[in-house]
């Protein structure tokens, strides 16, 4: 399953088979700072990933 | 429709305060939400002349869309103002973005920028500020983005200022103020900023009060913004950013705690702005004229320490 985490502008392999709240607590992020994007649609955290999906983890934090 | 599409349009994309949103019904709850601030609070009236503070970020590019939605509804005039500080790789995109929206959606704007204004761009005077004067980017940047917010608008014959300070701005602001100490500050937050009117200050309303961000980041993608991610290289220096950060995780971990801050807060605003209102008539810096907190104002201050030369707008001297 491949993670962008775009607040660090990286992407990383993970194991699917998980929610997306699992996915969030194992990568240390606080699920209220982001939303969650599964091959190119917004889901909630609850929602089960797959290995095959592309997972976008896009920051609601911006400005200054 | 396909079944593919049909699917997409019943998936949940939001769940907050024990309800859950498709597309659709987010899109409709969030634009309802916002008109609904505009008009209980009085934030947008018939006979103003609204100018919309839009730095090209999420939080302003949705305040710019929905004012410009309702003013066009009310045949209410308005148009778009952008300070571009001169953060190199933060400011430049986000001015493009913004650029590419107000053509898109037939928006009049203007591009004010320190550059041009103070002789400076942020990028240039930041180091010099904090090795000489010990004072952070974001505190000079907040003192001359304001005051050019301000002196801009009010040259450009605007009634009202629109800013897309959000329900997390707030509440970031208000944690600071209290910590700091200082309810005289708090008494000026609120959907209508300020305490007294001056004619010094375009009154400053903010439509976005109630929205958290991360209900505007999804708006600005359901509706297809181009907006990017952006996150000024300064903010790490700041005190709101620990504010900030203490306060997501409080809303992990107790869901509202956000919404119960501010709904607190605006049950005793009136209160706070009664108590710091004064007949008092502002200071006028005895350097520029404008209001001041004392006999010379943080700009004129910052002009002396930092070197900044100040222009006037002259016919599109921006």
């Amino acid at each position: 399953m491949e993670v962008f985490i775009e607040k660090e502008q990286r992407t990383i392999s993970e194991q699917g088979n998980c929610t997306g709240a699992e996915l969030l607590k194992k990568l240390g992020i606080n699920a209220t700072t982001i939303l969650l994007v599964r091959n190119g649609e917004v889901i909630l955290e609850e929602e089960h990933l797959d290995d095959s999906d592309t997972i976008q983890i896009l920051s609601v934090v911006s400005g200054g | 429709m396909s079944q593919e599409i049909a699917q997409q349009e019943e998936r949940l994309v939001y769940k907050a305060h024990g309800k859950a949103y498709t597309k659709a019904q987010f899109l409709h709850y969030y634009e309802r939400k916002v008109f609904k601030t505009i008009t209980k609070y009085n934030l947008i009236q018939k006979d103003d002349n609204v100018c919309i503070a839009t730095s090209g970020g999420k939080d302003s590019i949705t305040v710019l869309y929905l004012t410009a939605k309702y003013c066009k509804k009310h045949d209410i005039p308005f148009f778009a103002l952008c300070i571009d500080e001169g953060i190199a790789h933060y400011r430049d995109h986000t001015v493009e973005d913004l650029k590419a929206f107000c053509t898109a959606h037939t928006i009049p704007h203007t591009i004010v920028s320190f550059k041009v204004r103070f002789g400076a761009a942020l990028d240039e005077i930041r180091e010099k500020a904090m090795q000489e004067y010990g004072k952070k980017p974001c505190t000079v940047c907040g003192i001359l983005r304001r005051a050019l917010l301000n002196r801009a608008s009010r040259e450009l014959k605007a009634t009202k200022l629109v800013t897309g300070h959000n329900m997390d701005d707030e509440a970031q602001s208000l944690l600071m103020n209290l910590v700091l100490g200082n309810m005289r500050h708090n008494a000026s937050l609120g959907p209508v900023t300020g305490i007294n009117t001056s004619k010094h200050f375009t009154p400053r309303v903010k439509p976005l009060y109630f929205m958290n961000e991360k209900e505007t980041r999804l708006y600005c993608l359901l509706k297809g913004f181009a907006v990017h991610f952006t996150e000024c290289p300064n903010i790490s220096h700041s005190f709101r950013a620990v504010v900030r950060d203490s306060l997501n995780d409080l809303e992990l971990q107790h869901e509202g705690a956000k919404n119960g801050l501010i709904n607190a807060f605006m049950e005793i605003m009136p209160l706070l702005k009664e108590k710091y209102r004064s007949d008092k008539q502002f200071t006028i810096c005895t350097r520029c004229g404008e209001a001041s907190a004392g006999a010379v104002c943080n700009v004129c201050r910052l002009q002396e320490e930092l070197d900044l030369k100040i222009e006037e707008i002259h016919n599109g001297n921006t």
